[in-house]
């Protein structure tokens, strides 16, 4: 065994012109995939499975996905996703999609599309969101089902506003499934609690001068969650793989959909914020929504809490306490070796957590 | 500077904690090499320890009380700034006699008033039907189906089909 230092490699400058050979042919390489790079970039589709909609409110769109032959159970599924961003990251594309499974399970699958808020829909608040648009979207799913119940898949701010929504209505909902979804802020271990602390965010101000919530300041606030993947390590692997079609048709698909941030209603920001972030209501069932409060406790039917162990936006802190918040004898806790969007686009989570995600539901649904 | 978040360099240069993490991470990526012929898995490997602590340090930075007073300001100012071009903008258009963005949210608001204040009618006036009705069937009064319930209207409900 030699006992020598190692010594710190040379740099590639100072490596001879067999490094700079090699270095000049990479740089031809990526140079010569850029047609392809552009290729990619025309041929990006999202929201691959076929879909119609069936119900439209103000800015909302119900989408009913198609399916070959009869739905196998009673009981329809609907997707409900935040109000940030769009709702086509649950099927982004053929191998990523979160519905598809549920559409070959042979559910009737819905899911809401809330629409781009404009100007005018500042005053909108989580009551408009829960108990009158997602309550005539369940009315309207059982009058076209004949279902007295529906299943629902709730993501991220969309599964928080499903939980109020399940503890308002409890009567209305057969199933709960929640990805990611923040219930508890007591703990500040997050960024994004931090930063929407009073002490230095004053959503007030804020909503005086936009009204809404801007899409550019939302997106800005995700990207400095974490500076360095998303600044500098994100173009530096785009570069290192450029080449490969496979990986520019997956990063194209996934950055047209963070690049497709959409404003927040500015009511329904400023509860968020305050009620949400700031008070942390919900968890201690004193958050009201219309005049009507929230209590998990009301929360009897069975209850599936998928969490993201790597999750940097809604951390696992958030999430956790839910399942023993609620009502229900029939819970489970799923942590899920994933981040945020990979509970969602992973090919992982798609091999080993949807499938299990549609055995349980099935098994919940009737037949 | 202690506040309710702890800066997490307490007692350290933040610069040389970073820069001690730095190092000691190169020196561990940089060990299993060939000194002459440094390979492309080690420089990935370089490049990824330096990225890895690079994220870790920003995080605490931007978790410290500096930051987060500098952020607090930082968008003090830019809405100051934005108020101002609002409010300027604002002058422009009335002295213009075009309606300005607070017209339209006031329009919004009376029509929001108007909405609410109809289906309340309208929830009235459907519970006294209701009413009639079981009146004259002799039934016991039974919430309709599809009536909206309390705290929902339908506004605007439309389908596509």
């Amino acid at each position: 065994m030699s006992t020598a230092i190692p010594q710190m490699p040379m740099p590639m400058w100072a490596s001879g012109p067999d490094a700079w050979m090699n270095m000049w042919q990479q740089a031809m390489t990526k140079a010569m995939a850029m047609p392809k790079v552009l290729e990619a970039m025309q041929k990006v589709r999202v929201g691959v499975t076929p879909s119609r909609p069936v119900y439209r409110e103000d800015n909302l769109r119900l989408l009913r996905y198609e399916r070959a032959g009869e739905a196998k159970h009673e009981t329809p599924v609907l997707f409900v996703f935040a109000l940030v961003n769009r709702p086509y990251i649950l099927d982004l594309k053929t191998g990523k999609s979160v519905v598809s499974h549920f559409v070959d399970a042979g559910f009737d699958t819905y899911k809401i599309d809330w629409g781009v808020p404009g100007d005018g829909d500042r005053y909108l608040g989580l009551d408009d969101y829960v108990l009158r648009y997602m309550d005539n979207i369940v009315d309207k799913i059982c009058e076209r089902t004949g279902s007295e119940q529906v299943s629902i898949v709730g993501y991220c701010m969309g599964g928080t506003m499903s939980a109020m929504y399940a503890a308002l209505r409890p009567e209305k909902v057969k199933n709960l499934v929640l990805m990611a979804a923040p219930v508890d802020w007591s703990k500040r271990d997050s960024l994004l609690t931090l930063w929407t602390d009073e002490k230095y965010f004053d959503v007030d101000k804020m909503l005086a001068v936009y009204g809404n919530a801007p899409a550019g300041w939302l997106q800005a606030s995700f990207q400095y969650l974490k500076p360095v993947g998303n600044l500098l390590e994100k173009p530096l692997n785009f570069y290192d793989n450029m080449h490969d079609e496979k990986f520019l048709e997956d990063f194209f698909a996934m950055e047209t959909w963070l690049n497709d941030n959409i404003p927040v209603a500015g009511e329904t920001f400023r509860q968020f914020v305050k009620d949400c972030f700031q008070r942390n209501l919900l968890m201690q069932g004193k958050l009201e929504v219309g005049d009507e409060r929230v209590d998990f406790k009301n929360i009897r039917c069975p209850v599936l809490n998928l969490i993201a162990e790597f999750d940097h936006l809604v951390t696992p802190s958030q999430s956790q306490p839910f399942t023993d918040a609620v009502g229900s004898s029939d819970r489970k806790t799923v942590m899920f070796k994933a981040g945020h969007i990979g509970l969602a686009v992973s090919s992982r989570a798609h091999k080993e957590l949807w499938p299990n995600v549609v055995d349980w539901l099935a098994q919940r649904s009737k037949v | 500077m202690a506040g309710d978040h702890p800066f997490p360099f307490a007692g350290k240069d933040p610069f040389s904690a970073f820069w001690q993490d730095f190092t000691s991470r190169m020196m561990a990526a940089g060990m299993p090499a060939q000194p002459q012929n440094p390979s492309t898995e080690m420089l990935n490997n370089m490049r990824r320890m330096f990225f890895d602590s690079l994220a870790r340090h920003s995080e605490e930075f931007m978790k410290s009380e500096q930051f987060l007073q500098g952020m607090k300001q930082a968008m003090d100012a830019g809405l100051a700034w934005q108020q101002t071009i609002n409010q300027s903008m604002q002058k422009t258009l009335s002295a213009a006699q075009m309606p300005t963005r607070g017209d339209t949210d006031h329009i919004a608001l009376l029509v929001r008033g108007l909405e609410d204040r109809l289906l309340s009618k309208i929830e009235e006036l459907s519970d006294r039907v209701a009413s009639l009705e079981s009146d004259e069937l002799g039934e016991t009064a039974k919430p309709a189906a599809r009536r909206p319930a309390k705290g929902k209207n339908a506004r605007s409900r439309r389908s596509a089909e």
